[in-house]
């Protein structure tokens, strides 16, 4: 119910500034000022953020030192699916918990992705010139993460300078899947004390670091953002860069019962903050 | 009450039979009964709205298609079979100086025009022997009976009088020209002593089908570990409800290398092409470069390959007309030449070329196998106009034994197969020969694709590369639940978990 008023006194203040915005003359006397000293733009409140990324992704399976490093055996996943990076795409929705004065916000964020590899699995036996079968093998991650989030926004709302630079750390977390044309795979060979097959799937934590840069597209148009915002409580709209470090190489666990799924790479997205 | 009997048996499976049937009852028209018996206004006759469905002997249950695939028309299958349906019809009020006459046709057989010759077509036929009147009767209609005039326009089928214990042949089946449903009606006729006059009669509506789909085309079985992968290219027909595939151990090396593995137990024996064998036989009559002629022979050598030679890929993009030239059918079950095995030619369901005939020579045999070399005659009656034929050592009739699996879709083009018919896995290093047939609305199963013939195999997949390289991660999505990973993972993430909502209770009571 709360929510339902809050809606529709929001779009009755977007219909007002619409109004308010509109006519010709009226606008034409707030260009020489008269009313800008009398009027405050509105704009609602501000608590969340959510982004919506992608990014090359190349899990970095083959640097766990308890892998084979050298011979026929090293490299699993180069050696499966080459050396091309695959894409990741991922959502992240944060609660900007906190208003830093002077500085910016900070809060809890939290994230989920999804990135694929996916090639064609040799024969065992190449015959008759034949290498590959007709099978496909994949790997399938969904990194996940719960970080904090601090955004330098000072800039951006104290000098329309609409660069918002921020940092996000925390724990990260992946669920990874190893399939094939049968479904999910079973290693076909005992692996340590294991004698029978076992499943292809699992999960891995570490942790999560990034340090980016935001671009506040606010300044393109800022009566046409203020009217986003009236209508739709988007405050800002920003298109971002980060660099990213998942190092999910099993934070508390063993690594050779690990698979490491991470990766260090750069993200881009947009991402809305209201 | 043996009727009684039978109807108990089937009232729970064939009531579908009365909902979907669009049974009607009429009178004959008025001036008929005018010029009749003087017959009272209470005269009728009733059809049971339950159509029950025999075996050709009459009194096993046959089994209906599901629903999707339209339990009440009659299909190829059921016309092979010749079942029977069984009417029950309750007169009232009608003379018993009539006869009941039963007719069928694509017209309307209550005029005399259709039931008479020297009339212009399209005429009807008469679908069971003529019976007394009686107040309760029980009327059979063989399904050949029903079919065996089908796409047939000439005043030659009023000749025909069904005579109880002998119906039509197999050829009966072979009369549709044209995919599609051909809607025929019953005719159930109380119709006076001068063989003329009308004084009653019941109509029911019912769909024959008989011809299945285009062949898939371009079948190839990629290798996997225990699995083949199927891709074929499905023709373009709406009547397509999914695809049919049949798998054939051929054992370790296939069956050309004398190994009969697997066989003993099929339908038809599929030979995958083996080295020697002759596979094509392209315009051997009188070579004008497009068009299979009579006296097209192949020649097959070594231990295998020799039980087809019919044309089923070459056919697939004959039309319609082409294949009805030809004596063709698409759909139809095709003439199964199995020389070496028991009972020499055979035509157990399907047959592709019906004027076709073939000699072999064989100079031994083994249990079916063919020695030496085999030479196969397909002398085609006429030349048929089809492009780019080829007569070559396939696959014959549907191996229906060797049905490992249907899917459904009408543009489906690419299966995993994992199973074998009986359930089991497949094995890597036996030869497969595999094929695809396309299934109608009707339950149709339309002509195989090429044969393709493979080999499972073990591979790599990352899992195992992952292995091989010592890595121990895996067995499931729980840390818990992996053997011999430590638990503390776990525990590290229960406890994220619990601080968090901590924290936020702790927050939650400050605040308030």
């Amino acid at each position: 119910m709360i929510r339902f008023q809050s809606a529709a006194r929001t779009l009755a203040a977007a219909v007002l500034a619409w109004v308010i915005a509109s006519p010709r003359v009226a606008r034409a006397d707030d260009e020489t000022g008269v009313l800008s000293s009398r009027h405050k733009t509105y704009e609602s409140p501000q608590r969340f953020a959510l982004e919506v990324r992608l990014g090359p992704y190349y899990p970095r399976v083959d640097t766990n030192p308890t892998l084979a490093q050298t011979g026929p055996y090293a490299g699993p996943y180069q050696q499966t699916f080459g050396t091309s990076a695959r894409v990741e795409v991922a959502g992240e929705f944060d609660y900007q918990a906190y208003r830093i004065p002077g500085v910016g916000t900070i809060g809890p964020g939290i994230s989920v992705g999804y990135t694929s590899a996916s090639g064609l699995a040799p024969l065992l036996k190449p015959e008759g010139g034949q290498k590959y079968s007709a099978e496909t093998t994949s790997l399938t991650i969904y990194p996940m993460y719960a970080v904090a989030v601090l955004r330098f926004d000072i800039l951006d709302r104290a000098f329309h300078v609409p660069f918002v630079p921020y940092l996000k750390g925390g724990i990260g977390y992946a669920l990874w899947q190893a399939s094939n044309s049968g479904g999910t795979s079973v290693s076909s060979t005992a692996r340590g004390a294991q004698t029978n097959g076992v499943l292809g799937e699992g999960a891995t934590w570490g942790t999560q670091l990034a340090v980016g840069l935001g671009i506040d597209l606010n300044f393109l148009d800022r009566r046409a953002s203020q009217g986003f915002d009236n209508a739709t409580g988007v405050n800002h709209t920003y298109v971002f860069g980060e660099l990213m470090r998942a190092d999910l190489s099993g934070l508390f666990q063993s690594s050779s019962h690990t698979l490491y799924v991470g990766d260090y790479t750069w993200m881009s997205g947009v991402a809305f903050e209201f | 009450m043996i009727l009684a009997r039978r109807r108990s048996r089937m009232s729970r499976g064939l009531l579908l039979a009365g909902v979907f049937a669009g049974f009607t009852v009429s009178r004959a028209a008025s001036a008929q009964l005018g010029t009749g018996t003087g017959s009272t206004s209470s005269l009728g006759i009733t059809i049971n709205p339950t159509v029950p469905r025999f075996a050709t002997n009459g009194t096993t249950p046959y089994p209906y298609r599901p629903a999707n695939l339209n339990p009440n028309d009659i299909n190829f299958q059921d016309c092979s079979a010749n079942i029977v349906l069984e009417f029950e019809l309750i007169e009232s009020g009608l003379p018993t100086t009539d006869t009941l006459q039963v007719w069928a046709g694509p017209t309307d057989c209550t005029q005399q025009s259709a039931r008479v010759s020297g009339t212009s077509g399209p005429f009807c036929w008469r679908v069971a022997p003529n019976a007394a009147n009686s107040q309760t009767a029980a009327v059979n209609i063989y399904a050949r009976n029903l079919t065996q005039f089908v796409d047939n326009t000439s005043s030659a089928v009023l000749a025909y009088n069904p005579s109880p214990g002998t119906t039509p042949g197999v050829d009966a089946c072979h009369t549709q020209q044209a995919s599609g449903a051909v809607g025929l009606t019953i005719y159930f006729m109380f119709i006076e002593g001068d063989d003329i006059m009308l004084d009653a009669s019941a109509t029911y509506p019912l769909n024959v089908d008989m011809v299945g789909p285009l062949a898939p085309q371009s079948l190839t079985a990629g290798i996997g570990d225990t699995l083949l992968i199927l891709n074929w290219s499905p023709q373009t027909d709406s009547t397509i409800q999914g695809f049919n595939l049949y798998i054939q151990d051929q054992g370790v090396g296939g069956l050309g290398a004398g190994s009969e593995a697997g066989s003993s137990s099929l339908e038809t024996p599929i030979y995958c092409p083996t080295a020697g064998t002759t596979t094509t036989c392209v315009d051997a009559g009188t070579r004008d470069g497009a068009v299979i002629d009579a006296g097209c022979t192949t020649t097959v050598s070594g231990d295998a390959s020799f039980s087809i030679v019919a044309d089923a890929s070459s056919l697939m993009n004959a039309t319609d007309a082409d294949l009805a030239k030809e004596g063709c059918y698409r759909g139809a079950p095709r003439y199964t030449f199995d020389a070496g095995g028991p009972g020499a030619a055979s035509c157990v369901s399907t047959v592709l070329v019906d004027t076709f005939s073939t000699t072999v020579t064989a100079s031994a045999t083994d249990g079916g196998f063919v020695d030496g070399s085999a030479s196969v005659v397909v002398p085609l009656s006429t030349d048929a106009g089809v492009s780019g034929g080829t007569v070559g050592v396939g696959i014959s009739e549907i191996p229906d034994a060797d049905l490992a699996a249907s899917v459904g879709g009408n543009t489906t083009s690419s299966y995993t197969l994992t199973t074998l018919p009986d359930g089991g896995p497949l094995i890597n290093g036996h030869q497969y020969a595999l094929a695809v047939a396309a299934f109608d609305d009707d339950g149709n199963v339309g002509l195989l694709s090429n044969l393709a013939c493979q080999t499972p195999a073990p591979v790599v997949d990352f899992w195992n590369e992952y292995g091989r390289a010592g890595g121990l991660a895996g067995g499931g999505f729980c840390t818990l639940q992996g053997a011999g990973i430590p638990a503390f993972g776990s525990v590290f993430g229960v406890g994220v978990g619990l601080a968090a909502v901590a924290f936020a209770r702790r927050r939650r009571r400050r605040n308030s």
